[in-house]
């Protein structure tokens, strides 16, 4: 059952927007998303659901794949969406029964709501399915790198590092809760009956040796780092430095392009 | 009467596969009361897979796998009892370790059984005793012992559920030659005891061919040769094609051999290969 | 003394300083040449592991003194400088691999010390080639199997650039394949790049082909010599909790036989060849 669990959603198909700078990336994205709510008209959701479905084609990554992401949360566009219908009131009543009213303004409304949402979970897509999870955290490290003119640039590097040290044991405590798991049910442990309390104490045979072979891990790391003159931040190197390209910049003038036309929508 | 079998049993993980996850395919073989099984195959050749098949934590795809000759996944609602009759050692299984003492740890799966304070008092006795755990050891909290007696609780855990069939996933991996005589000689014990059957996954071919009376040869999820171990051993041709090897002492009477000696090639211990080879030697000088 | 890279003086060491018989490391003297291959034996517990963390001076001796490259290691300055040119390599290759990616975790190191990007590139394609690594440069460390994280983990070491790798039983959860693919890793370190080796172990299988063997027990030196005549020393290996090979129990049944062959071999073919040239001999 824990199978299922992957981390990230990483989707390599080496196309341009996964070539770009992971801290452009995630820039541009959080702007878009903030200029989503900016909008003020159709017009100008119009204006970045071209530029978002643009984005989303020269991804390369199926259109499948980002419908995929849309589905849990159709519950929450489907209620926005009556909400809107029903509360919003003005223009040309449509139908009236009861204490329902729909007018047109409401279905205007709703369906502007629901394209907001839609969009943005579709361009947050784009940045897991085009980011590895190692790309996010070294851009955030060099996003955040600033803050260590206010003295906290080793809380910064440390962040980064435990985001590193937790990618890379995801999969490697998934594995051993699994085997725990099966280890446990073949003394009997019995998971699947009973009431909470119950089912709570019987997760005690999985979480204690768990809990037991983290620390060890996390000792036993502790030990290897040391090895390799780990000592935190100051005075360490990278391999890979991040740095933006063309690409980088002509994505930028776009997105500033848009954001600029949609501010003169807000005030026109 | 064999008391476990499996028949043409298949399976494959629903999601993707790695290492740890390998299928296996059509996999058939039986059990005999007091009789050991020793499965050799890489990493990845669906060993683990095949183990957890035999006590009900995987059910197959398809084929069968009959417990005293009755199949094990007849009544799904049992499979809970059944599994008690299989028991299974994982890899490192002093990693499941969680009680506050070794004592309560090893009762953990004959509580689970439904047995009686006495009953699992003396149980735990006899065990802790042919395992070489100390009554001191006993009251000590699991996380304070070494790693060999670590093992040796997780041991005594199963063999207090008293299984019909013993099954060890590399049961010596990480111990040092001590821990591994230690452990070896009490499966042993157990099996000359109740007269369980054992099958123990291991990569020395040294320790199967002293411990075991058949040989599974599993490769890519299938089984390349189900045999005695002479019969397997023999075949070293057909293991060094799948990458596996004979033990030390084959190696030495097959390059004897190839040089031209006389010497049988169905020998798997130092003792035997001594005698033989003493023999070979005194006819030599007595030949001169 | 120029060839010396490490000296172990007197050193003792104990885990609880009250407790008498809990002492790890007793009274030990060691030299270890430049360049130099030594396999240290011993059953768990034997104190092998415990001298590997004196060496790098993660433990500091409580009696005697360690020098590694001319460097106290109970000093605290000279720490990091210790760790730089004395890597570790231990059991558990899960747990010292700390990136997401292959290539990133190899440059952790480098990273450490400071290096320059460009270079640190350099070490890391080297060192991922030299244990033959390279083409799992971008996989994810949870994607490989046990004896190649534990090559990663020694091209982690590597990239460092060291004079001397010391292991932990680096082989104790690897699968026979694995154990094949490490130890010949470390082997070509030595013999290519002249790196000083120290492998502790418990199979003495993989002591053949060192320039020298050292069997540890309850904390003291018990042996220390060339391959073959400590895998001739029965009763010693024995008596240390060590197990010896199948090859080496039988050539040592034939010589308590009267027969007069020489018992400090363990490859199967150099078995067979003493064997033959014994039999021929009659």
């Amino acid at each position: 059952m824990i199978k299922n669990f992957t981390l990230g959603q990483y989707f390599n198909t080496a196309s341009v927007i996964h070539k770009m700078d992971p801290r452009f990336k995630i820039i541009q994205i959080i702007t878009l998303i903030v200029f989503l709510f900016l909008a003020p008209n159709f017009i100008g959701i119009g204006i970045l659901a071209i530029a978002i479905i643009f984005i989303l084609l020269i991804s390369k990554v199926p259109l499948k794949m980002y419908l995929r992401n849309l589905k849990p949360i159709i519950a929450i566009i489907i209620l926005t969406a009556l909400l809107n219908i029903f509360y919003v009131t003005g223009g040309t009543v449509l139908v009236s029964w009861w204490i329902f009213t729909i007018t047109t303004e409401g279905l205007l409304k709703a369906a502007f709501m629901a394209t907001r949402i839609i969009l943005m979970i579709l361009i947050s897509s784009v940045l897991t399915y085009t980011t590895t999870p190692t790309e996010l955290t070294d851009a955030i490290e060099s996003l955040l790198s600033p803050l260590k003119f206010i003295g906290l640039g080793e809380a910064v590097h440390t962040l980064a590092m435990m985001m590193t040290i937790a990618l890379r044991f995801i999969p490697t405590l998934t594995d051993e809760t699994d085997k725990i798991m099966s280890a446990q049910k073949a003394r009997g442990a019995d998971m699947e009956s009973g009431g909470i309390f119950k089912r709570l104490r019987a997760l005690m045979p999985i979480l204690i040796p768990l809990l037991f072979s983290s620390v060890r891990r996390a000792y036993e790391l502790a030990e290897a780092m040391d090895c390799r003159c780990y000592t935190g931040g100051k005075g360490r190197t990278r391999m890979k430095k991040l740095s933006p390209s063309l690409k980088d910049f002509v994505a930028l003038f776009i997105t500033i392009v848009i954001c600029t036309s949609i501010i003169l929508l807000r005030i026109f | 009467m064999s008391i476990l079998k499996a028949k043409k049993i298949s399976y494959t993980y629903p999601q993707m596969s790695s290492v740890h996850h390998a299928a296996i395919n059509d996999i058939s073989f039986s059990l005999d009361r007091g009789e050991t099984i020793g499965i050799i195959g890489h990493t990845g050749s669906g060993k683990s897979t095949l183990l957890q098949t035999l006590n009900g934590l995987i059910k197959p795809d398809s084929g069968t796998i009959f417990l005293h000759e009755k199949d094990l996944w007849e009544n799904q609602k049992e499979i809970y009892q059944k599994r008690f009759k299989v028991g299974l050692v994982f890899q490192y299984p002093e990693y499941q370790l969680f009680e506050e003492t070794a004592y309560k740890d090893i009762a953990y799966g004959p509580k689970n059984m439904g047995f009686s304070d006495e009953e699992i008092h003396s149980r735990i006795s006899e065990y802790a005793k042919l395992l070489g755990i100390s009554k001191e050891n006993l009251n000590k909290s699991p996380f304070e012992l070494s790693g060999g007696e670590k093992r040796r609780v997780a041991l005594a855990g199963i063999l207090t559920m008293e299984p019909d069939i013993l099954v060890l996933d590399e049961p010596t991996a990480g111990l040092d030659p001590i821990g591994r005589t230690m452990l070896f000689k009490a499966v042993t014990e157990y099996q000359k005891k109740t007269n369980a059957g054992v099958i123990i996954v291991s990569h020395s071919m040294e320790d199967l061919s002293k411990m075991c009376d058949k040989l599974l040869v599993l490769s890519g999820g299938k089984v390349k040769k189900f045999g005695t171990v002479k019969e397997v051993f023999l075949d070293s041709e057909e293991l060094n094609k799948l990458g596996l090897d004979v033990p030390m002492i084959t190696r030495v009477m097959l390059e004897l051999k190839s040089k031209g000696l006389d010497v049988p090639i169905d020998i798997f211990t130092a003792d035997e290969c001594a005698e033989v080879l003493l023999k070979l030697i005194k006819r030599g000088g007595s030949n001169d | 003394m120029q060839n010396k890279f490490i000296e172990v003086l007197n050193v003792t060491y104990k885990y609880d300083e009250d407790v008498i018989n809990e002492v790890a490391v007793n009274n030990i003297n060691l030299s270890i040449e430049k360049g130099s291959f030594t396999v240290i034996l011993g059953h768990n517990g034997s104190g092998k592991s415990t001298l590997a963390k004196l060496l790098n001076g993660m433990l500091k001796p409580n009696e005697g003194k360690i020098i590694v490259d001319g460097l106290d290691t109970a000093e605290g300055k000279n720490e990091y400088e210790i760790r730089r040119r004395l890597g570790l390599v231990f059991q558990n290759p899960d747990n010292q691999i700390i990136c997401t990616i292959v290539e990133e975790d190899v440059a952790f190191g480098p990273e450490n010390l400071g290096i320059k990007p460009d270079e640190i590139r350099n070490r890391v394609d080297s060192a991922l080639e030299t244990v033959g690594m390279s083409e799992f440069a971008k996989s994810a460390p949870h994607q490989l199997s046990g004896g190649q994280k534990q090559r990663v983990a020694l091209a982690g070491i590597l990239a460092m650039k060291p004079e001397c790798i010391v292991l932990d039983e680096p082989t104790a959860m690897l699968d026979p394949i694995g154990r094949k693919e490490v130890i010949n890793a470390i082997t070509k370190l030595n013999k290519e790049k002249g790196i000083t080796i120290i492998l502790i172990t418990h199979f003495m299988e993989e002591a053949e082909n060192a320039d020298r063997v050292i069997i540890m027990n309850k904390g003291k030196i018990v042996a220390d010599s060339k391959p073959a005549e400590v895998f001739a020393m029965s009763d010693v290996i024995k008596a240390s909790g060590l197990a010896l090979p199948q090859t080496t129990e039988l050539l040592t049944i034939l010589k308590n036989n009267g027969i007069d062959i020489n018992c400090g071999i363990i490859s199967p073919q150099n078995t067979a060849d003493e064997i033959f040239s014994v039999i021929s001999r009659r």
